[in-house]
């Protein structure tokens, strides 16, 4: 897949004649990054994490990358990050899915910036409680707009439980899977 | 302040100047709304909010990241105005303080009010666990909404607990401009692009020449050629012409019907040419009109579509997890590019374009749920699954959500799919309270 230089507004002076280099540099390169615009998407399908009963937030570990053509993560970190250049607002949505949870549990997930749960901007969509034992998997999902500089803000998903007294493992089975994707919105 | 204007490209003739304000306003227009398109994300983080019992509640948002066109009128405002008239997408989150009464649920949606007249839509709704922590609901819909009106969006919470319940960050509203409006007296409408065109470079002003080994015959409908730079489909080119000049007696032009590789397909020519003839490129109207026009109206109204279940009627037998039903749907709020064909009663939106798509749905349950799942099944594959809740020994309604942004083939089928443990019927007569699926076109 193709990458595109970020987009820029054009400003077609009046007297000039739209030279081929001016048409590629105004329109041509800003209509083919909106038109595939930056979008990153991943998924856990070979090695589960762990959520501990103690209800600590844990990096999930993503596995297996779908797309990345701006070649923004890291797949040592679980962390992408946009590339120098590629600073905007992004939209962040993740689904964490896990094994059957116990009575009156619940499981939810969170986003970081750079590791950390940012205090700038209140991230974090815990969600989904089980009444009763469920009789099949988990899950819950959300997403967060961010702010990302290109080259320095790196994206993260972690998941936790809540009201849990053992350990529970994100799911692997296809369709049950656990998902990260980020899209470019705006300058 | 200003900002750009929506877009409404003109249609290039022929031997029309390409003058500056007529590229300004439309290549120029375009790319300026789209990299600064109106986005608004506002948090509720002073407030401290309590939402009473059973009473639908605006949520105050006090803490705005980003407003851009300035459609949230103040820190103590609930509302988002559109600052630009068009289809948005909203989302946010509603979390409660866990109160952890198991007789009540906790929900969140989204209010609009279009021409006056308001409505509500609950999106999550979820039985809360008994333990600490917060619980936490999405709202996502896609709206129409009119700019210098009375028309607005608002963030809302709705809670049974029994008792005045606490919010809790993180709580949000997100709206984005999506496209131009479908309908509406004097605003810019959207103009459907079936075909949108690629980018293609500007036509080299010297043109290129014709390799065929022993040139071409008259009334030729293929030739190839060295480069094809600038050229598209529909488009002109001059055969014995270079710069703009005739340089043969048998200069004459032809239209391209197809380019496969250097491979040009033409009208008929009605001279032969010999191999290394000139054939130029020029920026024709049909160039501007397919490179500007087409790609200015595509991308101010890609493929959208609101498909809900509101007056129909449909249960789900009890199936155990992953097996799923596909919801039907009863009517498509907005569906400009004709996916979803089967009409009424019928569940699935085929893909118009190939590209990736944000996908969400929602399945609004009736009282009575036991484990509950929403999921999406594209081409009839493996569900991706979204939530999954359980409120088991209760007999309050569930709403299960599936969120995504998926890389679809077009022609393909996107259903939203739906998995209870007990026998239940889908909620479709209330209208704040029913299943949808919404399909945004998000990028090739």
């Amino acid at each position: 897949m193709a990458t595109y230089p970020s987009p820029v507004v054009p400003t077609f002076l009046a007297g000039f004649a739209p030279q081929s280099t001016d048409f590629t540099n105004y329109w041509y390169n800003t209509a083919l990054f909106l038109q595939n615009k930056i979008v990153f998407r991943a998924s856990q399908t070979t090695t589960a994490t762990t959520l501990p009963s103690t209800g600590i937030a844990t990096l999930i570990a993503y596995d297996t990358v779908l797309e990345d053509p701006y070649s923004g993560w890291n797949g040592s970190t679980h962390v992408w990050t946009p590339p120098s250049g590629y600073t905007g607002w992004f939209w962040v949505s993740s689904t964490l899915r896990t094994a059957t949870l116990q009575n009156n549990v619940g499981i939810g997930l969170q986003v970081n910036i750079n590791n950390q749960f940012s205090p700038f901007i209140p991230l974090g969509q815990g969600f989904v409680q089980i009444m009763g034992a469920s009789t099949g998997t988990a899950g819950c999902s959300g997403g967060e707009l961010v702010y990302l500089v290109g080259g320095l803000s790196g994206v993260s998903i972690s998941g936790f439980t809540d009201s849990s007294t053992v350990n529970v493992s994100t799911t692997l089975t296809a369709g049950q899977q656990s998902t990260l994707e980020i899209m470019w919105l705006t300058l | 302040m200003t900002f750009p204007v929506p877009p409404s490209p003109a249609t290039w003739v022929k031997n029309q100047s390409i003058r500056a304000p007529r590229l300004r306003a439309d290549a120029a227009n375009l790319a300026w709304l789209y990299t600064k398109r109106p986005l608004f994300f506002s948090t509720q983080v002073t407030s401290a909010q309590n939402i009473s019992n059973n009473t639908t509640t605006s949520v105050f948002l006090d803490t705005t990241y980003i407003d851009n066109w300035l459609g949230h009128a103040s820190p103590t405002s609930t509302t988002y105005s559109p600052p630009l008239s068009g289809w948005y997408l909203a989302q946010g989150t509603v979390s409660y303080v866990n109160a952890s009464i198991q007789t009540g649920y906790y929900a969140a949606g989204i209010h609009v009010s279009q021409n006056s007249v308001g409505s509500n839509l609950l999106n999550s709704v979820v039985v809360p666990f008994s333990g600490g922590g917060i619980v936490s609901n999405i709202a996502c819909d896609l709206v129409q909404l009119t700019a210098n009106t009375s028309d607005s969006m608002t963030l809302i919470a709705l809670q049974t607990q029994g008792v005045s319940n606490g919010i809790d960050p993180p709580t949000f509203l997100k709206a984005e401009w999506i496209a131009l409006p479908s309908t509406g007296a004097s605003v810019v409408t959207g103009t459907v692009v079936a075909s949108p065109p690629t980018p293609v470079l500007w036509p080299p002003g010297s043109g290129t020449q014709l390799t065929n080994g022993g040139g071409i015959a008259a009334g030729a409908t293929s030739m190839t050629v060295a480069n094809t730079q600038g050229m598209i489909v529909n488009g002109t080119l001059g055969l014995e012409y270079y710069q703009g000049n005739a340089v043969s007696s048998i200069a004459e032009s032809v239209n391209i019907t197809s380019i496969v590789g250097n491979t040009i397909g033409i009208t008929a020519t009605s001279y032969a040419h010999a191999q290394n003839a000139y054939v130029s490129i020029p920026v024709s109207a049909a160039f501007l009109n397919n490179q500007v026009r087409d790609m200015v109206n595509f991308l101010a109204y890609p493929p959208i579509a609101r498909l809900h279940n509101f007056g129909g009627s449909q249960s789900l037998a009890a199936q155990t997890f992953p097996a799923a039903t596909a919801i039907n749907f009863q009517a498509a709020t907005v569906d400009n590019f004709s996916g979803w064909t089967g009409g009424v009663g019928t569940s699935s939106y085929t893909v118009p374009l190939s590209g990736v798509y944000f996908v969400y749905g929602q399945v609004a349950f009736n009282a009575g749920s036991e484990n509950c799942s929403a999921g999406i099944s594209i081409a009839g594959g493996t569900v991706q699954w979204g939530d999954s809740i359980r409120t088991a020994g209760t007999s309050l309604i569930t709403c299960p959500t599936v969120s995504k942004l998926l890389r679809i083939t077009s022609g393909q089928t996107v259903q939203l799919m739906g998995t209870t443990t007990v026998a239940l019927g889908l909620s479709t007569a209330n209208s704040s309270f029913y299943s949808t699926l919404i399909v945004v076109w998000r990028g090739f």
